[in-house]
């Protein structure tokens, strides 16, 4: 069994690691999950600032393209002279630069600004178009395109975020010379967002301060939230070494990482943010409940593993359980029905191995210790039964077929058969067809005497004497006055087999015989748990003996 | 009789003082600046690098707007009453980065821009009241401590001036050639300084004796833009 306790234990360990996997694989699979979240999200935010950075370069450009106009630096230079400037003068421009924007074009301005070499505002186009004539010199952007830079920035106007670039506008004939410098931009707007967002698989947000201006896809976020970003945004802006925040919109969570915007706007706590959707973690039951029928096909499962390995598994325990329970089991119900039916005297304790082997072995001993009882029962019996110099002979106490079959072959020093009684027992049967029976030829029984008969014939030695018809009538009665009567008919069957003996009956009483037979009787129903006993007379080694035993039923 | 009293000491006082603009000299002078450096570039810069344009060489700074001469008298001078300084704010700048005045003299800042600003004072909180300026309106202040200050407007932080109060009230600008001139310098001994965008220049400050009625050419050197606290 030692075998079937391993694989128990190795079964046990299997299930063990198979359970351990199962609750260990959704937190992995949560951690990862996370893990990639926040991969993308850095990967979003570095592409985010890629695409700002290559946007302001299209801005650059175009501010730069633009300045360049011939017309333009034309009427820039006209206007340097014009101390206070007319509204004409500043629609004029405006028409003129409205004509240089490329049509329908999506990357249209939200804002262009057309300065003197001085800063002097001569036109507004797209926004307050009707301001003119202020001094915008000293904005870091419109300083560095007075003194002959292309540049970006980000400016700050009320609650909206323009992206802006500035290029000089430069007196190409000579002698040549900054004459002004011309500012574009565009709002960092919903629309503006939607186009960075397609390209990059996530949200995207400016704010500033705890103020939306723009947002793709168009969520509203808690204002506390949003003012709570600027808090996770790394020292140097690394998108790698920032910490994502939470932004939730409804029962939606998102999961933000966000960066300072640079430039003036930057400096007044305006923020780019790229966000995702949050999966919260699933754990086991979510897991599996996420499964789709597609996760357990054919092609995308390893079914012939976990098949393979049940059958596998099934198998060896099938096995093993032949081998090491069936198979001894089966061999010992075998023996036990050799023993049963008499054809072993006692079990085979070598055939048998493990706990098979000591339950053999513990048969034999109990079978053993019921021939000793048996025997040192007969003896009680035997010396009881012959009060003073009387002897009632010896008791067999063995009874049921034991008594009534020929002594076991593989113990004949016991000088009785240990076989197990059969099933259905009758003194007729017994008499007509046990082993004893059979055995009758060759123990003839004596006659029974009859009144009148002459001098009885002494009886053969071991000779036994059936009372079958006695008994038969006694046990169809069953009742006391029954068993009295089987009790003196034995006495009586006794004494007639001890005067055959050459015995006598002298000091043998009644009384004494019966109370003999009682506590025998007792006994032997306490030991074997038969209904009633019967008693028969034989002769051994030239003398009277009893005989009893047990009846069924 | 009150009247004519006070006339009368008016009209002393006129004659004292132009007694005094008649005995005062003439200091002119240029001031020899190493070559300007680039422009710097912006404290917060945008997405991408600034480039310069491809036409034409992108223009030095104008130290010039960034300075300050200033004549020290050694020994104590009588100076007449110096006038008030105008300091308007153009919209997203001053009109002057820099402007010096003597300790005690009045300062009234003008907007002059298309929006309201509200200026304070970032090292001496008190010396003005940091109120909206609406525009036109005029905020008058009076520095009596010497000292550097700098003016900044609370939205917009590009908007930011220096004012320079001296221990000398013979304080002025140079032009975009570097050149300065003191008109009403009373006779004496002075030692010339020199204010570059925050603080004042470390360089070995010549002596000049002015005499009545005289004009003296001096020839400020000024051996790099490095300055002294």
């Amino acid at each position: 069994m030692i075998l079937s306790k391993l694989w128990l234990f190795f079964i046990t360990l299997i299930a063990a690691a198979a359970l351990t996997g199962l609750l260990l694989v959704p937190k992995v699979a949560d951690r990862e999950r996370a893990a990639h979240e926040h991969q993308g999200l850095v990967t979003a935010c570095s592409v985010g600032k890629i695409l700002l950075t290559n946007n302001a370069q299209a801005r650059v450009d175009f501010a730069a393209m633009l300045a360049r106009e011939p017309e333009l630096v034309t009427e820039v230079e006209s206007l340097l002279a014009v101390d206070l400037l007319a509204k004409d003068q500043a629609s004029k421009l405006r028409t003129l630069v409205q004509s240089k924007l490329p049509k329908q074009d999506e990357n249209e301005p939200d804002l262009i600004i057309v300065t003197d070499q001085k800063g002097r505002v001569l036109s507004r186009l797209k926004t307050d178009e009707d301001v003119f004539g202020d001094v915008i010199a000293g904005r870091p952007l419109v300083d560095q395109a007075l003194h002959g830079y292309e540049a970006d920035d980000v400016w700050v106007a009320g609650e909206k975020i323009f992206l802006v670039a500035a290029a000089p506008i430069i007196r190409r004939d000579a002698p040549m010379r900054y004459v002004g410098a011309l500012i574009m931009g565009r709002l960092a707007t919903g629309k503006f967002a939607d186009k960075l967002a397609g390209s990059l698989r996530a949200g995207v947000l400016f704010t500033l301060g705890g103020t939306m201006a723009g947002a793709s896809p168009s969520v509203v976020f808690d204002r506390t939230a949003i003012e709570r970003l600027a808090s996770g945004i790394a020292a140097d802006g690394d998108c790698a070494k920032q910490t994502p925040g939470k932004l939730t919109s409804g029962p939606t969570e998102y999961l933000p990482l966000a960066s300072r915007l640079p430039g003036e706007a930057g400096e007044l706590g305006a923020l780019t943010t790229v966000f995702m959707e949050h999966t919260p973690p699933r754990g086991l039951i979510g897991t599996l409940k996420a499964a789709q029928k597609s996760d357990i096909g054919l092609v995308a499962f390893p079914w012939w593993l976990v098949v393979g390995a049940f059958c596998t598994l099934l198998l060896a325990s099938f096995l093993l359980l032949r081998k090491e329970a069936e198979r001894p089991l089966k061999a010992l119900a075998t023996d036990a029905i050799k023993l049963a039916q008499g054809d072993m005297p006692r079990l085979s304790e070598d055939a048998h191995k493990g706990a098979f082997g000591s339950i053999a072995r513990s048969l034999n001993i109990h079978i053993d210790k019921l021939g000793r009882d048996a025997k040192s029962a007969n003896a009680n019996l035997d010396s009881l039964l012959i009060a003073g110099d009387a002897k009632l002979g010896a008791l067999d106490l063995t009874g049921g077929a034991g008594s009534l079959g020929p002594p076991a072959p593989a113990q004949p020093a016991a000088g009785r058969s240990l076989t197990p009684p059969p099933i259905e027992f009758k003194f007729s049967d017994a008499a007509s067809k046990s082993p004893m029976a059979s055995a009758a030829p060759s123990m003839p029984l004596p006659p029974v005497p009859s009144a009148g008969a002459g001098k009885p014939k002494p009886p053969t030695p071991n000779q036994k004497l059936v009372l079958d018809d006695l008994i038969l009538s006694d046990d169809k009665s069953g009742d006391h006055d029954s068993e009295e009567a089987h009790f003196e008919a034995v006495f009586a069957e006794f004494l007639r087999v001890r005067e055959q003996c050459g015995e006598g009956a002298a000091g043998l009483t009644m009384e004494k015989f019966r109370e003999k037979l009682l506590r025998n009787r007792d006994d032997l129903i306490a030991k074997t748990g038969c209904a009633r006993v019967k008693f028969s007379v034989y002769v051994k080694d030239g003398k009277a003996a009893l005989k009893a035993s047990p009846v069924k039923g | 009789m009150p009247f004519l009293i006070r006339v009368g000491c008016y009209l002393a006082l006129v004659l004292v003082a132009q007694q005094r603009v008649a005995d005062a000299g003439v200091v002119a002078g240029r001031i020899d600046a190493p070559p300007a450096p680039a422009y710097p570039e912006p404290r917060h810069p945008g997405f991408i690098k600034r480039r310069p344009n491809a036409v034409l060489p992108p223009q030095p700074q104008d130290v010039y707007s960034e300075m300050l001469v200033m004549l020290v008298p050694t020994s104590k001078q009588t100076i007449a009453r110096q006038p008030q300084l105008a300091w308007d704010v153009l919209g997203e700048s001053f009109a002057q980065s820099v402007v010096g005045i003597g300790a005690g003299g009045e300062v009234l800042i003008r907007n002059r821009g298309k929006r309201q600003v509200t200026l304070r004072c970032e090292e001496k909180a008190d010396l003005l009241e940091t109120k909206p300026l609406n525009v036109n309106a005029p905020l008058a202040l009076t520095p009596s401590t010497v000292g550097i200050y700098t003016i900044v407007d609370k939205e917009s932080r590009h908007l930011r001036g220096t004012l320079v109060v001296g221990e000398s009230r013979l304080i002025t600008s140079v032009d975009n050639q570097g050149r300065f001139e003191f008109a009403d310098v009373p006779a004496g001994t002075y030692k010339t300084k020199v204010f570059f965008r925050s603080a004042w220049v470390e360089r070995n400050e010549e002596a000049i004796t002015v005499v009545e009625k005289g004009r003296i050419d001096v020839a400020v050197k000024l051996p790099s833009y490095g300055v002294k606290s």
